[in-house]
């Protein structure tokens, strides 16, 4: 199997998850979330979590704070109800959402 | 195999359950509950009280290990900490420190 995490849907995670690498939520995550990469939750998959991330892709339940430095895009299957901050942030058609989206990100200084 | 990885650069500080198999290939700290197998790889450290129904370890291990059917520590497994299970596997060049307990 290729290198990545994956929380599989008979799975329950709670507490801080920490990581470098692509995070696939099948399952439920509950805690901190703090990843260099992209996370993908799933249809199946629930995350009550405060993310740090660098993008994040919700076709499932998301519930709490979302930090991205990239994009954050929910999908029609999504259901979110959080605070996002990310200079680029998509809702299809069909999505739901309930939250506040800030794309007024502070840029690096030197540009 | 198992669709749960824990991927090399993951660390997870808290506690893991469910009813599928779980392959660690990063860290966990914490606490594991699981009715279904543990794999941990050669890259995997797991510090936590562990009940599962099968362990299999390659990587190392820190706390105490209850099954229901086998603990199985292999060559390059490294564990310190108790066992209790009804089949309990070493594997020459495993390093074991701690209690076993094989009472049905």
């Amino acid at each position: 199997m290729a290198e990545g995490c994956v929380i599989g849907r008979g799975i329950q995670v709670k507490g801080n998850l920490t990581g470098g690498e692509d995070l696939t939520v099948e399952g439920s995550v509950e805690g901190h979330v703090t990843l260099k990469n992209h996370i993908t939750v799933l249809e199946s998959g629930e995350m009550q979590a405060d993310i740090s991330t660098h993008s994040l892709e919700a076709h499932g339940r998301v519930s709490g704070q979302i930090d991205a430095q990239d994009l954050v895009s929910l999908s029609a299957q999504a259901h979110v109800v959080a605070d996002i901050r990310a200079p680029r942030v998509v809702i299809e058609d069909g999505a739901r959402f309930k939250g506040r989206i800030e794309m007024d990100v502070e840029l690096p200084p030197d540009l | 195999m198992a669709n749960t990885v824990i991927g090399s650069t993951i660390v997870i500080d808290g506690e893991i359950s469910g009813d599928e198999d779980l392959v660690v290939r990063g860290t966990i700290k914490g606490r594991i509950g699981l009715s279904a197998s543990l794999y941990v790889e050669n890259s995997g450290s797991v510090e936590a009280d562990i009940e599962t129904e099968n362990v299999e370890i390659s990587g190392s291990v820190t706390g105490n290990i209850r099954s229901s059917d086998k603990v199985e520590l292999k060559s390059d497994g490294r564990m310190t900490g108790d066992i209790k299970a009804p089949r309990i596997l070493i594997a020459d060049g495993a390093v074991f420190k701690g209690n076993v307990d094989m009472d049905r």
